[in-house]
């Protein structure tokens, strides 16, 4: 299998039909990306943790801002000081320009929902970079 | 000389009513100061009459004469004409041929109630209680009996010209008075317009934000999942049309059937078959989902806005607070748990695009009190550990509705409770709120004719109780129509 070279990526969003649109957007990548989806903050620091234990990091993390619970800005800040190496994306619905300002600096890129399909694999497949070259 | 009378504040017009002439002689010579031409003039009234006589002024008086009761009244209809009417008049009783003394006053009150008179009788031609059954009970009204005494004319007409200056600064006083009453009446009801059409602003500008996020979230799914959807289209089709090459090689006996059948086995896993067919029907479902509830979102703003429909309208009221609910989702659902418990209800009369906006100040003021106790930073509760609950319930009871909302919030800190209905009194940082929302959903509420009422355990809740007639009470609220 080719599941060693395949990049890892973790979403995080309250509203499960969400991530299950996600899921379904991102199944015709499924050869070159690994993704995770998780409904709150909490389990997705949880994620992130166990998947660096395990060796395989998340190099991506793609996040709501609103949700009960631990708040996207608060997850982002947590993982920017925990893993400073995965790359911070929000997808947000929040209108609020202030909440925006408030993420602007702790995350590589500030997505707004709704957002098309292609413009997010872009942002995506930017945030990754060039696949490293297989040893 | 009339400038210099125009000019005089104290300015006091007599008018003499009578039909001797000799009369307005001792009139003239009560009144008048002494003045070496008076003698003159005097022989003057007598040689043209009395019309051709120019008013002069005297000790302070200016005289006016008529010798009948039609004269009079034209004299005093000129003056008032002119703007400067008669302080008052002397008036004798009889004057034939025209009017007699009551008539003339009759009349000449009709066209100017201000003016004091003095009748000036001779004979007992009518008793006092003659006087005051024709003309009222009136305090502009003295009698004085022929032959008079000067004093007694020169007091009544001192005394009287004065009572009429003087009820002429209170009127004018009252005017003005009244005129700076009604020109505040309509500055407050144009600012309470102002405030409720910023309360009203704020709410939406509120809501805008909440309803985009309540819409964008279904949008983004659902056009995932259509896009899905589309992708997953071209690969079924060649698994499908593989499959028939097949089946058309077997029907033709082709040998190179089998080959065919393993090419398309192949094509179904390249293709994903499995994985498509599992989640088409979950994937159309959510699309569908996801439309509905953008749909409902979009009907509720509908029947919150209620554009063009200011009126009393009769109502179905559960339905309008389910619609209310829906916008305001955003507002309380990181917060709390909303509970409806919406009881079987008549139609009701009201302005229900004041009752939505009501409900909406009554949920979100619920779920900032939830929220204080959760001690989160105001974006989502971080510091929550589970949510609060909020319970909207609608009962009938007999002629009226009753509406509540209740939280397990805060509660209202005793020390305020008398304030919270006050305009502009706000517990939320400045910036955040106008301070309105209490105070004009309670004005609201008072002119459909019904009550705002609340109960409230600090630390254990609030609940808030609108109670409105079902038949409906249309008291507009003042500032309403300006």
């Amino acid at each position: 299998m080719t599941d060693t070279r395949r990049r890892r990526l973790l979403f995080v969003d309250d509203e499960v039909a969400l991530l299950q649109g996600l899921r379904l957007l991102l199944r015709k990548d499924r050869g070159r990306w690994d993704t995770e989806f998780v409904t709150s903050g909490a389990e997705a620091l949880a994620a992130l943790r166990a998947a660096a234990a395990a060796g395989t990091p998340f190099e991506v993390v793609v996040s709501d801002l609103r949700m009960p619970g631990m708040d996207g800005a608060t997850l982002l800040a947590t993982i920017r000081g925990e893993f400073p190496a995965a790359k911070r994306i929000v997808l947000s619905g929040h209108a609020d320009p202030a909440m925006l300002d408030r993420v602007r600096p702790i995350a590589h890129v500030v997505l707004s929902k709704p957002c098309e399909g292609h413009v997010l694999r872009e942002v995506l497949e930017r945030a990754l970079g060039p696949d490293p070259v297989s040893p | 000389m009339t400038a210099s009378t125009d000019r005089d504040p104290r300015h006091r017009r007599v008018l003499i009513v009578d039909d001797n002439l000799a009369i307005h002689a001792d009139f003239r010579k009560i009144l008048e100061t002494r003045s070496d031409d008076s003698e003159l003039e005097a022989l003057e009234a007598q040689l043209f009459g009395d019309a051709a006589t120019p008013a002069r002024q005297t000790a302070g008086f200016e005289l006016g004469f008529a010798s009948q009761g039609a004269e009079a009244l034209a004299k005093v209809e000129a003056a008032l004409a002119e703007g400067r009417p008669y302080a008052m008049a002397f008036v004798d009783m009889r004057m034939p041929p025209g009017w007699d003394g009551l008539e003339t006053i009759e009349r000449v009150w009709a066209v100017d109630p201000a003016i004091q008179i003095v009748i000036c009788s001779a004979f007992s031609d009518y008793s006092w209680d003659d006087v005051q059954r024709r003309l009222g009970e009136r305090d502009g009204l003295l009698i004085i009996k022929k032959p008079f005494d000067p004093i007694e004319v020169i007091q009544c007409a001192h005394a009287l010209t004065a009572k009429w200056q003087l009820d002429r600064s209170v009127r004018a006083h009252v005017q003005d008075l009244e005129a700076r009453i009604q020109a505040r009446m309509r500055e407050l009801a144009q600012m309470e317009t102002e405030l409720r059409l910023a309360q009203k602003l704020e709410s939406v500008g509120r809501l805008a934000a909440g309803i985009a996020h309540e819409i964008n979230t279904p949008i983004q799914f659902a056009s995932d999942m259509a896009t899905f959807l589309r992708d997953a289209f071209p690969n079924l089709i060649g698994v499908t049309h593989a499959h028939a090459a097949v089946s058309r090689l077997v029907l033709d006996g082709d040998a190179g059937a089998v080959a065919a059948a393993k090419a398309a086995v192949a094509a179904e896993q390249d293709a994903d078959l499995t994985y498509i067919v599992e989640h088409i029907p979950e994937a159309s479902g959510q699309v569908i989902d996801g439309l509905e509830r953008v749909a409902t979102i979009v009907r509720a703003m509908k029947a919150f806005a209620h554009p063009g429909q200011d009126g009393m309208a009769t109502t179905d009221l559960n339905r309008a607070v389910e619609s209310t609910l829906t916008i305001a989702r955003n507002e309380y659902r990181y917060v709390a748990d909303l509970r409806t418990d919406l009881g079987e209800l008549p139609l009701v009369q009201c302005r229900i695009g004041e009752i939505n906006q009501a409900i909406l100040n009554l949920v979100v003021n619920a779920a900032h009190a939830i929220r204080e106790t959760q001690g989160g930073d105001g974006d989502g509760g971080s510091g929550g550990e589970g949510k609060g609950n909020i319970v909207v319930t609608t009962r009938a009871d007999g002629d009226w509705i009753r509406v509540t909302v209740a939280d397990d919030g805060a509660g209202i800190p005793e020390a305020i409770r008398d304030k919270i209905f006050d305009p502009f009194f706000t517990t939320k940082p400045v910036g955040q709120g106008t301070g309105q929302g209490l105070a004009l959903t309670r004005s609201v509420i008072a002119a459909h004719g019904g009550t705002l009422s609340f109960e409230s355990v600090v630390g254990r809740g609030t609940t808030f109780e609108i109670r409105i007639p079902v038949a409906g009470t249309d008291t507009e609220a003042p500032g309403r129509a300006a």
